[in-house]
């Protein structure tokens, strides 16, 4: 059974790719001196990197696109960084249209149940349970993964869902220790985030993004709040799904 | 997702829990259980057809069957509607075998509790609705097409969790309606009926064996022949 409804956030990566030009190269610069909430920075000439340890969360600004990634569930925080960053970038830069805007979370459902019982609910659950196939396997479906690339309305998806146990949760939740944790100590306080993970948990990693030749950039700002409460909603409807007893009618 | 979990097969010939619904003797199962390590499952199959008592397995499980085969019918009207109804050529292409795959499915892993009981809900629900679709059309031609998803999800249940109680049940009924076709056998109200007794015994949070034997009971007096075939006979009968 899930120790807890709904799902955590753990981490979300909001980007806005848009054709490279060159004269964005001398612009990222001044833009990046705005952004006066990040302590840290590094840059390799073309790319400038803007880092908030302390809250684990980071900004990357390229010639070809801008993104916000953060290593935690703080939604408050998450959505005041990203409103900054559409408030000051798109218009320091002069870029005005996109090609891709995407919006990704990655959360954990904790369970209570061994990895194996887990394993043996999202197979019924989220794969076919089909005679026919079921011939064709072996006995034992040991492990699984759910992936699904899905559209609707002019949104696309990329929706994976499985299993995990905490030691193989950092390959699948990729946490960013370069940029989020401080050099000096990211060993221990990586340890430390690792162990407080779930022991078993169903991780869900949901991207959704909109692809076109133009888009303004100007929708940006309304395409992320609903993409926010799209992802938790789906979220929290797989994890009610996935481990309903409710027979219903 | 990807990390290998340990070994959760059991080598051995475990016992299903439902098995002993058949009401076969221990010392009978045992007798079975060595032929099939030995010889494997044909064998065994062939041994038993031999037996005066034991009219099943595979092969006398249906396609069609003709109107003059016909069992003795509880009544009159179910007797009427058989004859028209097993004469259908919308009979499921379904082969349920009903017995000796039990052997092969003992070395399902058991979920924990938590698990077992959502696996269940889930497939109850399709039960469930097969059951809703198959009263609605019970009697015509139409039935035949929710019975064969109906038993391939039961099929599907027993494999998946054969250490749930409620198997035992489901596994009841389904050899009620695939023995001879008897699906078609059934009417609106009896399938409303097995509806009810597996709607009610799903909500449950724990079943035990008191639980399992009413609900067949139940699933008995709503005319549901449970245990449609005889035993394999030996030298002892």
């Amino acid at each position: 059974m899930s120790k807890g409804h709904p799902p955590s956030l753990y981490k979300t990566i909001f980007q806005v790719r848009y054709e490279s030009q060159l004269r964005y190269v001398q612009q990222i610069s001044p833009a990046a001196q705005q952004m006066t909430e990040y302590p840290d920075w590094e840059t390799d000439g073309v790319r400038v990197t803007l880092r908030d340890r302390d809250k684990h969360c980071s900004v990357a600004i390229a010639p070809d696109s801008f993104s916000y990634e953060q290593d935690s569930g703080d939604a408050s925080l998450e959505k005041e960084r990203i409103q900054r960053l559409l408030d000051v970038i798109p218009s320091s830069m002069g870029v005005d249209s996109a090609t891709r805007i995407g919006y990704r979370q990655w959360f954990m459902l904790a369970v209570d149940m061994p990895l194996d019982s887990l394993v043996s609910v999202l197979n019924v659950k989220l794969l076919s349970s089909d005679e026919g196939l079921r011939q064709v396997l072996p006995q034992t479906i040991s492990d699984l993964r759910y992936r699904v690339d899905a559209s609707d309305d002019g949104h696309k998806y990329h929706i994976t869902v499985g299993p995990v146990q905490k030691n193989e949760i950092p390959r699948w939740l990729p946490f960013n220790r370069g940029h989020h944790l401080r050099p000096g100590t990211a060993g221990g306080e990586f340890r430390k985030i690792v162990d407080a993970y779930p022991d078993v948990a169903v991780l869900m990693d949901i991207d959704m993004y909109r692809e076109a030749e133009v888009l303004p950039m100007t929708e940006a700002s309304s395409f992320v709040d609903q993409c926010r409460g799209t992802l938790s909603q789906m979220a929290d409807s797989l994890g009610r799904y996935l481990f309903a007893v409710d027979l219903g009618g | 997702m990807t990390q290998a979990t340990q070994a959760t097969m059991t080598p051995t010939m475990e016992r299903p829990p439902f098995f002993d619904l058949y009401g076969i003797p221990d010392h009978k199962l045992d007798q079975l259980t060595q032929a099939v390590s030995e010889q494997g499952p044909k064998e065994v199959v062939a041994e038993t057809k031999a037996s005066p008592r034991a009219p099943l397995v595979d092969e006398e499980l249906p396609m069609a069957r003709s109107k003059d085969s016909t069992r003795p019918a509880e009544s009159g009207a179910i007797a009427a509607k058989s004859v028209a109804a097993s004469s259908s050529e919308y009979v499921p292409q379904e082969e349920p075998s009903i017995r000796f795959e039990q052997f092969a499915h003992a070395r399902v892993a058991k979920p924990n509790p938590a698990a077992q009981s959502i696996i269940r809900t889930a497939l109850a629900k399709s039960i469930l609705a097969d059951l809703r679709s198959i009263q609605q059309y019970a009697g015509s031609a139409m039935a035949a097409a929710y019975a064969a998803p109906l038993l391939k999800t039961m099929r599907t249940m027993r494999d998946l969790v054969p250490y749930d109680p409620y198997v035992k049940v489901v596994m009841a009924l389904y050899d009620a309606m695939a023995y001879e076709n008897r699906w078609a056998d059934y009417d609106a109200e009896q399938y409303q009926g097995a509806r009810q007794t597996l709607g009610q015994l799903a909500k449950q949070t724990s079943i035990d064996r008191r639980d399992v034997a009413k609900a067949i009971l139940e699933l008995e007096e709503r005319g549901f022949n449970t245990t449609p075939f005889g035993m394999p006979a030996t030298e002892e009968d």
